[in-house]
């Protein structure tokens, strides 16, 4: 018996290592700690959904939005109000120091509770877009798990409401995405409801 | 069984500092958004507030973690060991609010020299302006300091103040966020929409009438307490807070004599404790605060009596009176148990915003040092009993896109008789009514408010509360205001 719970306890921290193999995180920048944590919690997971989930988002992507912020080259409502302050006095490196720590988090586990029929729907879209309203596969370009890819963002685990807002602006222009916005501007409110929904349950 | 015609010294003293009082509590409670934060932060206001001055989510933890985020460039410095030790904006966080008005209520109010009724209509402008130096000191250290302009007694004075040292550790799990706060009103340094200090009517009109009776934390100690409280919150959720209290009276020489009026004896502990939980959209908070404190009424063995200047005019002269004077320093105490409870729920999306948020504050006193004052210039001998007074206070908001609102805010104060502080008909304190709001933001940090204020009772009675035939209804109030911060 003892053996056997020592070969478990071995495979658990085994499973464990692996699971975060690759991905050593670096100590928490003192702008994390003092002040991204504030919205965006200090291990990446937001307790609202006004604010996105950064942990394990993709470290060029966050590079390049923590620019654009800065820059006031991203300019949708919210980052207007929160982030072009936050990013203003930010230098290269210290956004990519708070990136590759963001970008090494384990990743969050995907939403409970969501309405079944809703997720099957937004699965659908996800994996064969929509002929008919000219939405291609979103797979195509976030990944088969939505994990992203580069400076494609990571989607799975994100809050519903925040993906819907941001397919929103993307499709109002009010965050200026020429691609994106080809891509969801003859969305629906319900499909991107249902896209939504699906991303935050992976 | 004592009644009004033999008010003597005491009573007036009270009714003076009841009155003292009430002219902190106009200014104190005139709540304030501070776009000095804005600017320090880079962010906008919507960002710390749904409409200015209630709190988000977010603005609760700039509040909490010492209003320190700053995001300007700074005169910084650092020591031997690389630790910073200077932070200091290039540009002085500094604010200034202005607010004009306009009130008119269903019948004048009785004259204050008892010479018929005053002038019903009072422009107020302004009724109230104020700086702010608000934002980050220090690197850990951050500020709200309110300086106003008061109209009525044409000074400008301090108003609500918290300095707060902040800091956070790491748990096993988890993470504290503490501080220390060095504050002036037993409510200002918290957190929630719920506390007097920053509840519905955020702005309030000085010309009307409003009921006498108000229990200590509620506002009754605005701005003339010093106290310093630690607080720390665990994992954004459980809150905790202990402080104390005592007397910083303003207008006074120090040391504090019978010129005070009125002082804390000691110190007065203060505590909190919430729970707050967010999810999604929303966010709740349920809670408890209090305070507990003794405090010594002084000089009211003075007799007060009425003299003639020169020109004829009349003149209250306080007189040596034959007993022995009551002193801050000694003798019988009043003695005073705040318990309240409070509870907030918001709703925050992007076009939607309703806020709930309640409170009931139970105040259990027994004034011997009143009852003592009393029984000096009157030669009686009245002994204090135990009394309660109770407030319980309401409001339920809606804006939409922060641009239109609205709110309802019922309130009720109801307690024990007691002649030796109410002076209604039958000394009772209860008051009751409801305030409905209107409001409109063409800009976030400009608001126009019309309010209408209904009371069905009114200091112990729905009609002739006051014996000369006054009607609670005749005070049920319009006010309209005009709120700028800039």
């Amino acid at each position: 018996m003892r053996s056997i719970a020592i070969l478990a306890a071995t495979g658990a921290a085994l499973f464990a290592l692996g699971a975060s193999a690759g991905t050593t995180v670096p100590p928490e920048p003192d702008m994390v700690a003092n002040t991204c944590s504030q919205c965006h919690g200090d291990r990446g997971i937001s307790s609202a959904p006004l604010f996105p989930n950064l942990a394990a988002q993709d470290k060029d992507y966050l590079i390049t939005q923590l620019k654009n912020f800065r820059e006031h080259k991203r300019s949708d409502a919210h980052a207007q109000a929160y982030m072009w302050g936050m990013a203003g006095p930010l230098s290269d490196d210290a956004i990519a120091d708070i990136s590759a720590y963001f970008a090494a988090l384990p990743a969050p586990q995907g939403a409970k509770n969501l309405d079944s029929a809703e997720v099957a729907a937004g699965r659908t879209i996800f994996e064969k877009g929509i002929d008919a309203e000219n939405v291609p596969a979103c797979g195509a370009c976030h990944g088969d798990t939505a994990a992203g890819t580069s400076t494609i963002p990571r989607l799975a685990g994100q809050h519903r409401e925040y993906l819907a807002a941001q397919i929103l602006a993307f499709r109002t222009n009010q965050r200026n995405d020429p691609v994106m916005h080809g891509n969801v501007e003859h969305m629906t409110d319900e499909q991107i409801r249902q896209i939504a929904s699906y991303l935050s349950s992976l | 069984m004592l009644t009004k015609s033999s008010s003597t010294g005491a009573r007036s003293m009270w009714l003076a500092i009841a009155g003292a009082v009430s002219l902190l509590v106009l200014s104190a409670t005139q709540a304030a958004a501070v776009p000095s934060y804005a600017r320090q932060t880079g962010l906008a206001c919507e960002a710390c507030h749904t409409v200015f001055p209630e709190l988000t989510p977010f603005g609760r933890k700039f509040k909490l973690n010492g209003y320190i985020i700053n995001n300007r460039e700074q005169i910084g410095d650092v020591d031997q060991a690389a630790h910073k030790n200077l932070a200091l904006s290039f540009f002085s966080p500094v604010s200034a609010m202005v607010v004009a008005s306009y009130t008119h209520t269903a019948k004048a109010a009785p004259d204050s020299n008892g010479l018929g009724n005053a002038n019903n209509g009072t422009a107020a402008y302004p009724q109230q302006l104020s700086l702010f130096y608000a934002g980050e000191i220090t690197p850990q250290i951050g500020s709200f300091i309110q300086l106003t302009y008061d109209p009525g007694s044409g000074a400008i004075g301090m108003d609500n103040s918290d300095i707060r040292y902040a800091d956070s550790a790491a748990t096993n799990g988890g993470k504290i966020n503490w501080g220390i706060s060095l504050n002036n009103n037993p409510t200002v340094q918290d957190l929630w929409n719920t506390v007097p200090a920053w509840s519905n009517p955020y702005m309030a009109s000085a010309a009307a009438q409003t009921p006498e009776a108000a229990t200590l934390i509620d506002q009754s100690l605005a701005g003339n307490t010093a106290g310093v409280t630690a607080y720390a919150m665990l994992n954004n959720t459980f809150y905790g807070e202990f402080g104390v209290y005592t007397s910083a009276p303003q207008g006074v020489g120090q040391p504090y004599d019978t010129a005070a009026d009125t002082l804390i004896s000691g110190g007065a502990p203060y505590w909190r404790f919430a729970g707050q939980w967010e999810w999604g959209d929303n966010s709740f908070e349920i809670g408890t605060y209090g305070m507990s404190a003794k405090t010594r009424v002084a000089g009211s063995c003075d007799m007060q009596t009425q003299l003639t200047d020169s020109a004829g005019n009349p003149v209250d002269v306080f007189t040596t009176s034959s007993g022995p004077c009551q002193t801050l320093s000694a003798g019988p105490t009043d003695n005073y148990l705040d318990v309240a409870l409070d509870t907030q729920y918001q709703f925050i999306a992007d076009h939607h915003i309703v806020t709930a948020a309640a409170t009931w504050i139970h105040e259990n006193s027994k004034l011997n040092s009143t009852a003592a004052a009393f029984n000096l210039a009157n030669g009686t001998d009245v002994m204090a009993s135990s009394t309660h007074l109770d407030t319980v206070r309401g409001s339920l908001s809606y804006f939409y896109n922060r641009f239109i609102g609205g709110s309802i805010q019922p309130f009720e104060i109801f307690g024990s008789a007691n002649p030796l502080l109410f002076d209604s008909a039958n000394v009772k304190p209860n008051s009751d009514g409801v305030t409905f709001e209107a409001d409109y933001l063409p800009w976030l940090n400009v608001k126009l408010g019309l309010a209408y204020t209904a009371y069905t009772k009114f200091n112990g009675a729905s009609r002739n509360y006051d014996g000369a035939g006054r009607n609670a209804s005749d005070n049920n109030t319009i006010y309209t205001y005009l709120w700028v911060a800039f």
